[in-house]
């Protein structure tokens, strides 16, 4: 008990978990929470045994406070990314750990999908009959038990649309392809089969992507006529490197059209009002023990 | 004008004035006031004011106020303490300047800025590398003077003093250059790099004022006893005061994030831990205070 109650060992815990809790550090070198978790837990044991004065006896309970709320929402609150197009929906978001590490979809409760995406970074989402959500950077949003908060913006995984010049004996045309939609160009019915960002070819000379980021992009193409049926391979980097016997186009792929998204961070953290409390009376204790004798 | 440097440094001013009046707050204010005139207003939240850092200014001042209180009254018993400071202060400044532009200077080069924008200033460079070499050549001299407990006068500690003296002066040679080149040429480099000349001003002033200490008569005992108890007591309301920077840092970060587990809070909460520490009644709390402090300028210095 003598042992708690030194203020060495006090001084030492709160000293190591400064340092441990300092976001500076490389994420290599960041402790593992079981170590912060026992560090707080002797530091708030420390400074109840060793309180002497209604002060120490303040910064003792709030520190408890403090460490009851993290721990509960450590445990049952929730902390997670939502990255959406717009007009896309979602009932889900991806979940983060403690630690940071994805734990997988968590369901919001609601449907909703991103009606707007404003120009300084603020997003409107609006829930399945029910409000719009507007989150402006500075300002976030409380729906269904979560807060919803404005991350930055982000390039979504598959591209709007691809725009390709369709070159013929009647001249050029430019059409845009979007994904899963066949468009009309010059007499032809073109779609998007497969499209690869940053495309390459493996050891066994099969195509895949790099990356998601479009740095070499390239797609493979349907394109019919009637009852025929041609599939062209189009990459940027090379205009009309394949040209399929019997079709009298050439298809070229001159741009990328990214879609715009939207990254919002989503949070319920129901014993943050404990938290507050548990830190304002640490605030207590503290100004208390400055009193003059 | 950028409202989120400038309202802290205005707090630091106002304790440096009026509420603890000493001369590392009035530093430190000076610091902080440069970093307020030299960086441009934020484009994402032109006037956002945060409650969170007026409250961490505000402690900072307490506990620079409460460091250099504790400071004269730990070395006022002795001049091996008052040297002993000096050498700190060295060392202090020595880091200062290794760590101003990512260590560049180590190799003899000094720019504000990066990328496209930065501004290499050879002069500045030659300048602050010898008041790095000077500096340190004084502080490992006044420390060897200390550690093989000499007499006072031994040559060893007045080489090393007026080593310090020359490095104090070289460093603040060197802020002065760096600020007027970077002015005349690249205020825009000036603002990248306005937080790099805050700490050497800082590093410089630091050791400027353990020197002042060095060549000041030692004070009485029973005022000793009075600043000890005074310094504890603004070290009390400085925790305090940390402690009110992190539920402020909380609330912002839910209103304005959506979440309390923010890198503001972290940072915040990690100074006012610190400033638990300090506040223990057990050893080395000096070291403690002194741990504090940075600890509150680590988180100022992060912000926005």
């Amino acid at each position: 008990m003598s042992l708690l109650a030194w203020r060495g060992l006090t001084a030492t815990c709160g000293l190591l978990l400064a340092a441990a809790l300092h976001p500076a550090w490389p994420a290599a070198l960041h402790p593992p929470l079981v170590t912060i978790s026992a560090l707080a837990l002797l530091l708030v044991i420390s400074l109840l045994v060793g309180a002497r004065d209604p002060g120490e006896r303040l910064v003792g309970a709030g520190a408890l406070a403090v460490a009851l709320a993290l721990g509960y929402d450590g445990l049952r609150g929730h902390r997670g990314q939502l990255t959406l197009e717009v007009g896309q929906g979602t009932q889900s978001f991806e979940e983060d750990g403690p630690e940071g590490r994805s734990l997988g979809l968590r369901p919001l409760g609601f449907g909703a999908f991103l009606e707007r995406v404003d120009a300084d970074g603020g997003a409107t989402l609006k829930v399945e009959k029910g409000p719009a959500i507007a989150v402006r950077p500075g300002h976030a949003a409380s729906y269904g038990g979560f807060r919803i908060g404005a991350s930055g913006r982000a390039e979504a995984g598959e591209p709007a649309a691809l725009r390709l010049a369709v070159a013929g004996p009647q001249g050029s045309t430019v059409v845009e392809v979007r994904g899963g939609a066949p468009v009309e160009a010059d007499g032809l019915q073109i779609a998007v089969e497969q499209y690869f960002p940053d495309f390459a070819l493996d050891a066994t000379q099969q195509p895949y992507s790099r990356s998601s980021e479009p740095r070499n992009p390239a797609a493979l193409l349907r394109v019919t006529r009637g009852t025929q049926s041609w599939r062209v391979f189009v990459i940027r980097a090379m205009p009309g490197i394949h040209r399929p016997a019997g079709l009298d186009r050439v298809l070229t792929l001159t741009d990328v059209v990214v879609s715009e998204a939207v990254r919002l961070r989503v949070s319920r953290e129901p014993a943050a009002p404990v938290a507050l409390a548990g830190v304002a009376l640490m605030a207590l204790g503290l100004a208390w023990g400055a009193r003059p004798a | 004008m950028n409202v989120a440097a400038a309202a802290p440094a205005a707090v630091l001013a106002l304790v440096a004035a009026a509420v603890a009046p000493r001369r590392l707050t009035c530093l430190m204010a000076a610091a902080a006031a440069a970093v307020a005139a030299l960086r441009p207003a934020s484009d994402v939240f032109p006037g956002a004011l945060q409650v969170w850092s007026l409250m961490a200014a505000l402690a900072l001042g307490l506990a620079a106020s409460a460091l250099e209180q504790a400071v004269d009254t730990f070395g006022s018993a002795s001049r091996v303490r008052v040297a002993g400071t000096a050498a700190v202060a060295g060392a202090v400044c020595v880091l200062t300047l290794i760590a101003a532009d990512g260590g560049r200077i180590l190799r003899w080069r000094f720019g504000l800025g990066a990328g496209a924008t930065r501004l290499e200033l050879p002069g500045a460079a030659l300048v602050l590398g010898l008041a790095l070499l000077v500096t340190l050549a004084g502080t490992l001299a006044t420390a060897a003077h200390l550690l093989a407990r000499a007499p006072e006068g031994y040559r060893a500690g007045r080489i090393g003093q007026s080593l310090l003296v020359l490095g104090a002066g070289l460093g603040a040679l060197g802020v002065a250059v760096v600020a007027g080149q970077g002015l005349a040429r690249s205020p825009d480099a000036m603002a990248a790099g306005a937080r790099h000349l805050a700490a050497m001003i800082l590093g410089a002033g630091v050791l400027a004022l353990a020197l002042v200490r060095v060549l000041a008569a030692p004070a009485s005992a029973a005022v000793t006893e009075t600043g000890a108890a005074r310094s504890q007591r603004m070290l009390g309301v400085a925790a305090a005061a940390a402690m009110v920077a992190v539920a402020a840092a909380g609330i912002e970060g839910w209103r304005a994030e959506g979440t309390y587990a923010t890198a503001t809070l972290a940072r915040t909460s990690s100074a006012a831990l610190l400033g638990l520490v300090a506040v223990q009644p057990t050893r080395l709390a000096l070291a403690r205070t002194g741990l504090f402090v940075l600890g509150l300028l680590a988180a100022l210095a992060a912000a926005r």
